[in-house]
Formats: structure tokens, C-alpha cells, sequence
């Protein structure tokens, strides 16, 4: 890869990381349709988007820095007491059940999973995919929501992530694992499963942002150390991550006002066409 | 899920990941892992598998009986 598809692909990174759009899948379709001849199979190509990864988790880690304060505080005390009481202690509690599903089932699948990445066809049907549980998620939300009441009135009626139970936790964190495939998105399918569990759509936006961060970090402990073995160019990766993470940090900005009243249906459509069109392209 | 059997059981799941982190880390053992290589360090595994053995000694003091 030259500089400006190292750049490209962090700055397309950082933008479609938070937003349920699946930022994998993006990097493995979009060099597929501009024709980039560069070896996606390669095996410093995984590590290089887990890279960008971690710059997203570094923006992550800076936005939520007062929670992520309260949270590694809270899991201590609980730990030692051996008693869950205060809210910012359920939370951490919370982010430990549904982090493990994906944790365990990242490094269970990690090599099957790998193969995927290098076909854009596969991840531009998972985008379609995509679309379909984000669409899925709303609808069966529009259900259970009251009818004919203001989007604000409509979303208090649901909880918060403090209220969550461990067994929708793990139903999310088992959501969360689906982005391991290239084409599911991570917020996406996490926010689809805090939606199911009947959190609120902000709430369930901040739930999806706070697990996606130590996932993505035990990712970059299983990948970025394949980075320094290899011939790549380690200083324009590294350029890259930070203008994932600033692009990730204004994203995230953006998101967390946009679900105050905002839904995941612009999301499920443009997935879905975009899957299809990639469908389309890459014969 | 709390009580003694449980907590118990919890202990026992802790003893199991602490000793799969070890063999991980000393390359006895490849279940698992993406190389396979024999005789392999493979660290990140032994991590995993550390960290799961300090949540699920977590998770055996929070599901243990307390005193009222």
C-alpha cells in the first residue's frame, strides 16, 4: 500500500467504525471496488486495520475517560468486597459478561475468520446482512414503543445501561461477536442487542462504545505485534491510527447526540444498498 | 447463580484457566491457536486465559454467601 491508501483507508476507517456500518467490511470492499492492487490476504493487512483499531479505541478510552475512571474504579471494589452495589460498579460488572462472549469466540474462531477477510463479495453480503438486523432491531423496537407519544417521552420509557440484567448482557456480548465477521458492524449489532434487551437507543449507543473498547484492544494484543516483524511502513500505520482516532472521536461526538431521538434506519438502508451495489460491482 | 457450589465451582473453572495459561505460555499446548507451531509461546492465549482466571476468582467472591 502507498501513503495515500494508508491514509484512505484509516481516515474511512475512523468514520465508519462507530457508525453501524461495519468498518471492515468497508475496508475490504471499498479497495476491492477502486481496483487497488494490494494484497488484502496479506498477513500485516489484519494487523494493520487492528492498528487502526486501536487508534479508534484510544479515542474511545478519551471520550469516556471520566466513565472508564468510575468503571475500572468500580470493578476493584466490587472485586474485593465481593458485592455489587454502587452503579458504576454494575456497569463494570456488566462490560466484564459482555466482553467475554466475543473474547472467547475471537480466539476461538480467529483463523477461519481471517480467511473471510479477503473476500469482498463475502463482506459486502454480510453487509447486507447487516442492513437486515439493524432493520430487524427497529422494528421489533417500534413494537414495544408507546404510540403517538414525542421520540424524548418514547425513548425515557427505557433503561438505562446501569438497569441492564447479566443475561441480556451476555445476549449483547454475544451480539458483539458477530462483528467478527467483515460486513457485520460492531456498534450496530451490539446497539441491535441493547435494543432488543430494551435499553434506550443513546444508552444502547454508549453500552455498544464502552464494550467496544477492551475488545479492541485484546485484538491489538493478539495482532499488533505481527506489525514489527514485518517490512511495513510502521510510521505512516501509525499516522494512520492517529487520523482513525481523531475521525472515531468526532464520530462518536456526533453519535451519541444523533441517538438522543435518532434510529438505526438510515444505517440498515445504507448497508443494505451498499451491500448490494458491492454485490453488483464485484462480480 | 450464588451459593458455596457455586462459588466452588467458580474456584475450580479459575484453576483450570490458570493452569491452560501456563502450558499456553510454556508452549505445551496449540488448542486453539492460528500458527499452531509446535513448541510455540503462544502468549496472547496465555493472557486470555490468565484474564479469565482472575474474573472467574472475581466472579467466585461475588457469588460466595456473605455474613449479614
Amino acid at each position: 500500500m502507498n501513503l495515500f491508501q494508508i491514509l484512505f483507508l484509516a481516515l474511512l476507517q475512523g468514520v465508519t467504525e462507530l457508525f453501524p456500518v461495519s468498518s471492515l467490511g468497508h475496508a475490504v470492499i471499498v479497495p476491492a471496488l477502486l481496483h487497488w492492487r494490494y494484497n488484502q490476504a496479506d498477513p500485516s493487512f489484519v494487523p494493520f486495520l487492528v492498528l487502526l483499531h486501536l487508534g479508534t479505541a484510544a479515542a474511545l478510552l478519551i471520550l469516556y475517560r471520566r466513565d472508564w475512571a468510575l468503571i475500572v474504579r468500580g470493578f476493584v471494589r466490587a472485586a474485593v468486597r465481593g458485592r455489587v452495589e454502587r452503579a458504576e460498579e454494575r456497569l463494570a460488572m456488566l462490560l466484564v459478561v459482555g466482553t467475554v462472549p466475543a473474547g472467547a469466540v475471537g480466539l476461538v474462531l480467529e483463523k477461519p475468520l481471517k480467511s473471510l477477510f479477503a473476500s469482498p463479495r463475502t463482506a459486502a453480503a454480510f453487509l447486507l446482512v447487516n442492513g437486515a438486523i439493524l432493520l430487524g432491531a427497529e422494528l421489533l423496537r417500534r413494537r414495544s414503543e408507546r404510540q403517538h407519544a414525542g421520540r424524548e417521552a418514547q425513548e425515557e420509557a427505557f433503561r438505562r445501561v446501569e438497569d441492564l440484567s447479566y443475561p441480556a448482557a451476555v445476549l449483547v456480548g454475544l451480539a458483539q461477536a458477530l462483528a467478527l465477521l467483515p460486513g457485520i458492524s460492531r456498534s450496530g449489532a451490539t446497539m441491535a442487542g441493547g435494543l432488543l434487551a430494551g435499553l434506550r437507543h443513546q444508552e444502547s449507543a454508549r453500552f455498544a462504545f464502552l464494550l467496544a473498547t477492551p475488545i479492541i484492544g485484546a485484538a491489538g494484543l493478539l495482532e499488533v505485534q505481527e506489525l514489527f516483524a514485518r517490512d511495513v511502513p510502521l510510521g505512516a500505520y501509525l499516522l494512520g491510527a492517529a487520523i482513525a482516532g481523531a475521525a472515531a472521536y468526532v464520530s462518536a461526538a456526533f453519535l451519541i447526540r444523533y441517538f438522543r431521538v435518532g434510529r438505526l434506519d438510515p444505517y440498515a438502508a445504507y448497508s443494505a444498498a451498499v451491500g448490494v451495489i458491492a454485490l453488483l460491482l464485484l462480480r | 447463580m450464588t451459593g458455596w457450589p457455586a462459588a466452588g465451582l467458580l474456584v475450580v473453572l479459575a484453576i483450570v484457566f490458570a493452569i491452560l495459561a501456563a502450558l499456553y505460555a510454556a508452549g505445551s499446548i496449540q488448542f486453539l491457536t492460528t500458527s499452531g507451531a509446535a513448541h510455540a509461546h503462544h502468549y496472547t492465549h496465555a493472557i486470555a486465559c490468565a484474564v479469565l482466571a482472575v474474573l472467574s476468582l472475581v466472579a467466585a467472591n461475588i457469588a460466595r454467601p456473605k455474613a449479614a
